[in-house]
């Protein structure tokens, strides 16, 4: 029995910290002058100098053989500064394409640094969305017609991979028909983009009808839970650093108890998230049959626990807090980002219930 | 990240059971699952027969070293045994203060006569203990204690009075907080930590009535009681670093065991949803699944601490806040028991006002969890101090 970080993956977060420490900060690239969001020179150190893409992927595709835990690791330190770049999009993508047959050439060039989405469209609070399909076409042909909006990192990506009822279609950028459209996100730090897909002819060599919807989303808590995690932290540090320093009342505010059991609130949220995100990683990477559960925990832990630090950043921070020169906002938004992602925490509580107590009976309450 | 204990700990993990199973069904049954909190007053004999039998078959003070009588078992066994323990819903034990307060308290500090005097009726059952720490102006600020013991002669002279002493009538020592120095210039010092017998005139006990109506607790009142010279655990004035470092002996391992109990309640409560009719109402549905949640992240936080001083590696922040955690955790699992009840909720099943149900005592008893061993709001003092380093207050 050990839960807790082994010396290889400590290590791994330590060189993650001090790399992202010296990185260009989110801040410095929303005020650049111009250029793409993500520092191009950061994007191409984390890939051939840390492998941070190819990392959790099998060994025969290029990949090292890492487990879920080591990116999760990883997502959190991201998480942690903001640091602009498609890490998590990437990691989505891999990991949903690597639990396929007959993906290797597209895994290969993951590792190598390709940027990848994938598109799904979104559940809202009346249920899940109704998946895209394919139809057919003249001429035996199979053709996809549709839009998924609200895809992060779809701007920059060069494979789109859309999931659809009969499984995960892979396309490239420059397929005729595929159309992305830049979004707006309330998120400054992380674009968002509309795939339009128009009459696009169907390839069904890169249809992978193994696809599991739950597997996938499952995986991907796990992950989204660690950046949650890391948004958390962030937000934790940057707020008692100030609450060290800010002095009213002739002494720091962080002295006054009203501030420090805030805090000491937030500590236990971001504790709780850090240990229920190990647990979901761990539980995937041993294929331990509560591993869904798991991940459900840790989102809906972490996500709480990201929204709850972000927003008490900008509380005890007070006015500067709310200015947009201040850091605090921009950890509130990708909190407020995120938390819709893979399911609202109301939302992933129904489904703990649902297995918990049954499911609700048709008709509401009795 | 391993997630399951070791072959070898598995196997002791099935002697615990088969050896609590064939204990418990000799004569014990009925008291499966009474005596813990909320109700340590009741079978307390049958309890103490109880206690009598783990020591027979080598099962109390299990941690303890082996040359002191006990197991000297490693941290994860010792973790199975608590989880064990809970599992098979064994009563709550009358002499929790000499095994887990005491008992570490004499193997740290006592001398080697208080050892050989004291040890061996801990381990056996048949000394039980109770502390004497909080008195009436002394709760979460513990160091303004006011209790006063004087030398004469080869004996020291206590008055003072204890409050929320546990399971005060049943025992036969105190480990009593005394000021033995009121000139101190620093209030920590000038602290003394006495072994009191309770069986003397200058001793007396007075229940406190709960709000759960029943008497768990007692009020201590020394007046004139005595205790000889040579029972002073650690230095003269220099008890405080006792006490704390008594508190902070424990490894968390039977936390583990109590979260199996937490466990069951909440498999309870579930149960009593889906009579009333609870399980089909969505709010209260959320409120159990985040229930359900928040006690599994539980286990894992004390998995992280545990797994940390098994490896002897620095505590992480998550060791801090244990207590926190489950008393609130607790406190909420009552509230939502009380409203899962709905209007059956105050509707109790006898005359008395200890005719409690479980979930009513739940939703009761659960008010304390976040009062004793460090209120909530100590708890926050303690992490924003030391978890997160902003100045003292």
């Amino acid at each position: 029995m050990h839960f807790g970080l082994s010396e290889d993956q400590q290590q791994l977060r330590d060189i993650a910290r001090r790399f992202l420490a010296r990185a260009p900060s989110a801040r410095q690239r929303l005020e650049r002058e111009e250029g793409p969001l993500v520092d191009r020179a950061t994007w191409t150190r984390m890939v051939e100098e840390h492998g941070w893409p190819a990392m959790s992927l099998p060994e025969e595709a290029g990949g090292w053989g890492f487990g879920l835990l080591e990116l999760a690791v990883v997502l959190e330190e991201l998480g942690r500064t903001l640091t602009p770049c498609p890490l998590l999009s990437v990691a989505l993508a891999g990991q949903a394409l690597a639990a396929c047959r007959g993906t290797e050439a597209f895994l290969e060039r993951i590792a190598s640094g390709a940027r990848a989405v994938v598109a799904w469209p979104q559940a809202g609070w009346d249920g899940p969305a109704e998946p895209l399909g394919l139809h057919d076409a003249p001429e035996g042909q199979l053709q996809l017609s549709g839009t998924v909006s609200g895809v992060r990192g779809a701007d920059t990506a060069e494979l789109v991979c859309v999931e659809l009822f009969e499984g995960l279609l892979v396309l490239e950028r420059d397929t005729p028909g595929l159309r992305v459209e830049a979004g707006h996100s309330l998120d400054p730090t992380r674009p968002l983009g509309t795939v339009h897909l128009e009459a696009i002819a169907v390839d069904t060599a890169t249809l992978f009808t193994d696809h599991h919807p739950v597997a996938f989303r499952t995986r991907a808590r796990a992950l989204l839970a660690a950046e949650q995690t890391g948004v958390a932290q962030g937000a934790l540090d940057l707020t008692v650093a100030y609450a060290k320093v800010r002095t009213q009342f002739g002494r720091p505010i962080g002295a006054f108890q009203a501030v420090q059991h805030q805090l000491a609130d937030v500590l236990v949220a971001t504790e709780c998230a850090r240990s229920a995100t190990w647990y979901a990683a761990a539980a995937l990477d041993a294929a331990l049959p509560e591993a869904e559960e798991a991940a459900l925990t840790a989102l809906c832990t972490a996500s709480e626990a990201a929204t709850l630090a972000s927003g008490q950043a900008i509380q005890l921070h007070g006015g500067i807090g709310f200015t947009w020169e201040h850091d605090a906002h921009l950890f509130f938004k990708r909190a407020a980002a995120n938390r819709h992602l893979l399911g609202a925490p109301d939302t992933l509580r129904a489904a703990v219930a649902d297995r918990i107590l049954g499911p609700m009976p048709a008709g509401g309450a009795g | 990240m391993n997630l399951s204990f070791s072959p070898a700990d598995e196997r002791f993990r099935k002697e615990v059971r088969a050896w609590l199973e064939e204990a418990l069904s000799d004569g014990f049954d009925h008291l499966r699952g009474r005596g813990h909190l909320g109700e340590m007053d009741v079978e307390v004999e049958a309890r103490l027969a109880w206690e009598r039998r783990l020591a027979e078959g080598g099962w109390t003070c299990v941690a303890w070293p082996e040359e002191h009588g006990g197991r000297g078992l490693s941290l994860y066994q010792e973790v199975i045994f608590y989880e064990e323990y809970a599992r098979a819903r064994a009563p709550g034990r009358v002499n929790h203060v000499g095994e887990h307060l005491v008992g570490p308290t004499l193997l740290h500090h006592g001398t080697p006569a208080q050892q050989a005097r004291f040890l061996p009726g801990i381990r056996a059952g048949t000394e039980i203990w109770c502390q004497g720490y909080s008195e009436p102006d002394a709760g979460s600020d513990l160091a303004s204690v006011q209790t006063r013991a004087v030398r004469d002669g080869e004996e020291w002279v206590i008055d003072g009075q204890k409050v929320w002493t546990s399971l005060a009538p049943w025992s036969q020592w105190c480990l009593v907080l005394c000021r033995t120095d009121p000139q101190a210039e620093r209030r920590h010092a000038g602290i003394s930590c006495l072994l009191v017998p309770m069986d003397q005139p200058g001793v007396r006990t007075v229940p406190i009535e709960q709000l759960t109506g029943s008497s768990e607790f007692a009020e201590v009142f020394f007046e004139g009681a005595r205790t000889a010279a040579d029972l002073v655990v650690g230095p003269v004035n220099g008890g405080w670093r006792v006490a704390m470092g008594t508190l902070a002996v424990e490894r968390g391992a039977s936390t583990l065991g109590q979260q199996l109990m937490f466990d069951g309640e909440l498999q309870r409560v579930i149960a009593a949803a889906r009579q009333t009719g609870a399980d089909r109402v969505p709010a209260l549905r959320a409120r159990l699944a985040d229930l359900w949640m928040r006690l599994r992240v539980m286990r894992l936080n004390n998995l992280r601490t545990l797994s940390a001083h098994n490896a002897s590696a620095e505590l992480p922040p998550a060791a801090m806040i244990t207590k926190l955690v489950w008393g609130t955790w607790h406190r909420d699992l009552g509230e939502v028991a009380m409203e899962i009840l709905g209007h059956a909720g105050p509707e109790l099943a006898g005359p008395e006002a200890e005719d409690l149900s479980e979930l009513q005592r739940l939703y009761l008893w659960s008010r304390a969890d976040t009062i004793y061993g460090g209120t909530n709001e100590i708890q926050r003092n303690l992490i924003a101090t030391r978890a997160l380093g902003l100045p003292r207050s």
